[in-house]
């Protein structure tokens, strides 16, 4: 699965770690939904879609191989 | 309000450091035992006095092991997250099954050893180490609680390290 929250908080100059304590969860969780090692829970992809005044879609996006 | 199972974070400290004074004392019982030859098939040694307090020694001992390590393993990490509950459930998985095909696998090796193989010869017997007797030892000592809990333990912080390292060579 494909994100773009570094660059959401590239646009908003939104450091991890303040993304984090907004999301209520560590900033190794946020530096872990970047670099696709953790997959958050659908509560979570919306409180940062919803910090980022985006919609889910617009931030997280499905690959080829989720689909198989 | 979220609840959680697990007990707050400073009860993984109390655990780590209850932990390493029931080693300690397990290892002063040991020297003890040693010194007074404390043997456990004797009887008499057993009824003794000396063989009474050997005995409840040893059961504080291991219930303070218990609880120390169920204070280190259902406590909160300092930053207790869906990531961690992620690592955790996982680990908690992997070692169900890994303990459980162990289980099978030394449970049927057990019958098919005993009952197609006949008796082992003794050759045979002095390398391998699997007789029944032994077979059901090593199922007991595998489901022990402490065992389950410290393999826990050790798969849980090995995972958390290994996503920790991962994120950090990022």
């Amino acid at each position: 699965m494909n994100n773009r929250i570094r660059v959401a908080r590239a646009e908003t100059k939104m450091t991890q770690q303040q993304l984090a304590d907004s999301a209520c969860v560590s900033r190794q969780t946020i530096n872990a939904i970047e670099s696709g090692k953790f997959v958050p829970s659908t509560l979570l992809a919306l409180k940062i879609a919803r910090i980022f005044g985006k919609s889910v879609e617009e931030l997280f996006s499905l690959e080829e191989e989720d689909l198989q | 309000m979220k609840r959680s199972y697990l007990l707050p974070h400073i009860y993984q400290r109390i655990g780590v450091w209850m932990f390493i004074a029931a080693i300690v004392a397990l290892i002063c019982y040991a020297a003890v035992c040693m010194i007074i030859e404390f043997d456990a098939t004797d009887p008499d040694m057993l009824l003794s006095k000396r063989g009474i307090l050997v005995r409840y020694s040893n059961l504080v001992i291991c219930i303070f092991l218990w609880i120390s390590i169920l204070f280190t393993a259902f406590s909160r990490e300092r930053h207790e997250d869906e990531m961690i509950e992620s690592v955790r459930r996982k680990s908690v998985v992997n070692v169900a099954y890994t303990v459980f095909l162990i289980y099978l696998f030394i449970v049927l090796f057990g019958i098919i050893s005993d009952t197609y193989f006949g008796p082992v010869p003794t050759y045979a017997r002095n390398v391998c180490l699997l007789d029944f007797a032994s077979i059901k030892d090593f199922m007991h000592t595998i489901t022990d609680p402490t065992i389950l809990f410290l393999f826990y333990e050790a798969v849980f912080r090995t995972r958390l390290a290994r996503l920790k390292k991962a994120l950090k060579n990022e």
